[in-house]
């Protein structure tokens, strides 16, 4: 096997096994983690078939700029707030299987469609590489394409990216648009488990430097670190044991 | 090598060796170094208080914002990039196209500076 | 590939960079460490060795045998990971860095180059955008209040000002049709004509607004003071890498150094003509000489800016991307662009100056809109957020 199919299969093995690591994994930023290299992998294998600008878009657009905006959302979202992860409703499930299955049709004719019938966009990979390298390179082939044929997509693009610029004002800043109503917001969280950053341990209380609870006083359970509470929204009363 | 060519094996090798060296010193390190784990050194940084504040502390959804007009400025720049190399070629048309798109994207910018976006207070 | 160097020579240039880069590094905390002694009329580090040139080997061994400390909270995984992704995405940023072209060494003809490939500007902003996962990653999994609030500080920071650092250099990319490091090196070394002298046509003569924006957005996308507001330690104790220790701690110190190291590398070769400099066509060393010289002139204005400035405030930080420097690197674009058409087919005529002047009156319209009409801005009252 020629050494650049034992790469691509390499590369590909890696995206399928970090795609499934998406939908298993069970803590929302590990499933961002695994996006983070599925993506990564997507650039590799677009390096391969020689689209390098389509690759470092990728990498900056995908991994750079959407997924980081993914992670911002999941540690503002209280983990609590959301449904469960993999308890979704059986509607849910059933639709989400479909679409899946449909993706995979999909995908398959493509690939059918062009490896059975034997369709190429290009018919002669040597002509294509002959073309690419006499405009100067693969960004300059793509942009010529781009900014000749496909003109009036490019400049609907723009109206599109607005639509989204205002599409995220009015989500996160709905106050600023004159809506009085009130909402819980600004609440991240560390997407730890409950709990599970709590300060000290209930453990012997010499080998702390700290003053533990003092002895004799109410011992709250669940650590008592729980019931003392700074630095709230002085417009919302603390809710205990919430849940 | 066809259209894969060194150039880029060269960085896939770069990253590998980079990462073995960064595992070296690590390892190196868990040698050398003694390691005494206890509940304190485990507790997370408090300035030497017990962490009491609620386990969820709240952050600003602004950074939100700020993520997605990223998202949106960074998609600008991307189409910019195969524009500005091809300048040349295109000439005025391409000029011309890209003052269109320019100058859409800016609604949308003055929009999000007028509804206060941008302040961070 | 220009010549058939076979890959094991390219690896070895790299390697050897690579090495360069972290010994580099190692004394550009010592370079700090002197200036800003100087620029505090004190003598900095002067007991290991002589000038205490030693120094930064003692403070690796040391850092090498201190305890590496996990919170108990922590997510173990993503704990251990995180430093070494900020760590090698800022190393491998300098393959795309050209030292020079091909020279010969031991009778064999090598490439001063590591790679050449045709995105080469991208890939230093590609693999800086993957640095924030880093810390990002390091920052949550640490399980600490400042940890968090310092990663994503930095995160909204670097992001906000990598918009700027790539629009800046559009200009460039108009002017050399290309963005393969070593063709725009090519393109400045092209001689200007100015009446009797003729000097080497640097991109810094042509785009000296994109220049300063660089700079600026250079020293906030590397986390620098006084841009370092992720690790403000007046109020986040030492922001995202607060709960990291020993080595683990200085890879995103050794990232924090190496990445200033490259954009500096980067700098020089984008605006200040590299390896270009008087006799860098004759002798390749010379060359070398010459880019690090700018490299080090950089590294200087560094630590100058950190000895000089005091600390922004966040809202200042973020202010200063999207409310000034933005709308410059689009009017940088745009004035770039039409001057270079201009230069290609002469003063535009006729219809060409309708719409040009529509244009105008257009972004006048857009802007008197933007100051004079009832802002809700910064002075909306806290009282809206009512239960």
């Amino acid at each position: 096997m020629p050494w650049d199919v034992i790469i691509f299969y390499m590369i590909g093995a890696v995206c399928v096994l970090s795609a499934a690591g998406v939908v298993v994994a069970n803590n929302p930023v590990h499933s961002a983690i695994f996006l983070v290299l599925c993506f990564f992998n997507v650039a590799a294998i677009f390096v391969m078939l020689g689209a390098e600008f389509l690759a470092v878009a990728q990498i900056i657009v995908y991994t750079g700029a959407i997924l980081v905006l993914v992670l911002f959302v999941l540690m503002l979202v209280d983990p609590d707030d959301l449904p469960e992860f993999h308890a979704a409703r059986p509607v849910q499930r059933y639709v989400g299987l479909l679409l899946g299955l449909i993706l995979l049709l999909e995908v398959g004719v493509a690939i059918l469609d062009r490896s059975v019938v034997g369709r190429r966009a290009v018919a002669d990979q040597q002509e294509f590489t002959q073309i690419v390298d006499l405009v100067g390179g693969n960004t300059q082939a793509l942009g010529r394409t781009l900014y000749t044929q496909y003109l009036l997509p490019f400049e609907v693009i723009s109206l599109v990216l607005t639509v989204g610029v205002i599409g995220a004002i009015v989500l996160a800043l709905p106050e600023r648009l004159g809506e009085r109503l009130y909402r819980r917001r600004g609440t991240i969280s560390l997407g730890h488990p409950r709990g599970t950053d709590l300060a000290l341990p209930a453990g012997p209380v010499g080998e702390s430097p700290i003053a533990g609870p003092t002895p004799g006083a109410e011992v709250v359970p669940g650590g008592y670190g729980r019931r003392l509470i700074m630095a709230r929204d002085p417009n919302e009363q603390p809710v205990i044991g919430r849940r | 090598m066809q259209v894969f060519g060194e150039n880029w094996l060269v960085v896939g090798l770069m990253t590998i060796s980079a990462f073995a060296m960064g595992m070296t010193l690590l390892i190196l390190n868990w040698i050398v170094a003694p390691s005494k784990p206890s509940p304190v050194k485990g507790a997370p940084y408090e300035s030497g208080v017990p962490d009491v504040s609620p386990v969820r502390p709240r952050y600003t959804p602004r950074f939100y914002v700020v993520a997605m007009l990223f998202v949106i400025f960074d998609i600008e720049a991307i189409f910019i990039y195969p524009w500005a190399v091809n300048f040349d070629v295109l000439s005025r048309y391409g000029f011309l196209a890209m003052v269109i798109f320019i100058f859409l994207l800016l609604d949308g910018y003055i929009y999000a500076w007028k509804k206060g976006a941008l302040e961070w207070v | 590939m220009e010549n058939d160097q076979p890959l094991w020579l390219t690896f070895i240039v790299a390697f050897v960079l690579m090495n360069v880069l972290l010994v580099g590094m190692a004394y550009m905390t010592w370079f700090e460490r002197k200036v800003i002694g100087a620029f505090q009329d004190r003598l900095g580090p002067t007991r290991t060795g002589p000038a205490g040139l030693l120094q930064p080997i003692a403070d690796g061994i040391k850092l090498l045998g201190k305890e590496d400390l996990i919170p108990r909270a922590a997510d173990k995984v993503v704990f251990y990971f995180a430093p070494l992704i900020v760590f090698v995405t800022a190393i491998v940023g300098v393959a795309v860095i050209p030292f020079g072209g091909t020279v010969e060494i031991f009778g064999r003809d090598v490439n001063l180059f590591i790679t050449d490939i045709n995105v080469g500007a991208l890939f230093i902003f590609a693999f800086s955008g993957i640095g924030v996962y880093g810390i990002i990653l390091g920052a949550w999994s640490s399980a600490n209040r400042y940890s968090l609030l310092g990663g994503l500080r930095s995160a909204a920071q670097v992001v906000s000002y990598e918009i700027i650092l790539g629009l800046s250099l559009v200009g460039i990319f108009i002017l050399s049709g290309s963005l393969n490091l070593r063709d725009i090196l090519a393109r400045q070394q092209e001689p200007l004509e100015l009446g009797p002298l003729e000097i080497s046509n640097w991109f810094i003569l042509s785009q000296p607004l994109a220049f300063i924006i660089f700079l600026i957005a250079a020293v906030a996308e590397t986390n620098r003071a006084p841009f370092d507001l992720p690790e403000a330690e007046t109020e986040l104790v030492s922001g995202f890498h607060t709960e990291y220790s020993a080595f683990r701690f200085s890879f995103y110190f050794l990232g924090e150094y190496i990445s200033m190291i490259v954009v500096s590398l980067f700098a020089s070769t984008l605006f200040l003509g590299g390896t270009d400099g008087p006799g860098s066509d004759r002798y390749w060393g010379l060359g070398v000489l010459w880019l690090l010289a700018k490299t080090i002139l950089f590294l200087f204005f560094y630590v100058w800016l950190r000895a000089t400035l005091p600390r922004f405030r966040f809202d200042q930080l973020m202010g200063v991307a999207w409310k000034v420097l933005l709308p410059l690197v689009l009017v940088n674009i745009v004035i770039t662009s039409f001057i270079r058409l201009a230069a290609n087919e002469g003063i535009p005529t006729g219809w060409w100056w309708v719409i040009g002047a529509g244009g105008a009156v257009l972004l006048v319209i857009l802007v008197v809109q933007l100051f004079t009409s009832e802002r809700e801005s910064s002075a909306a009252p806290a009282t809206v957020r009512q239960p």
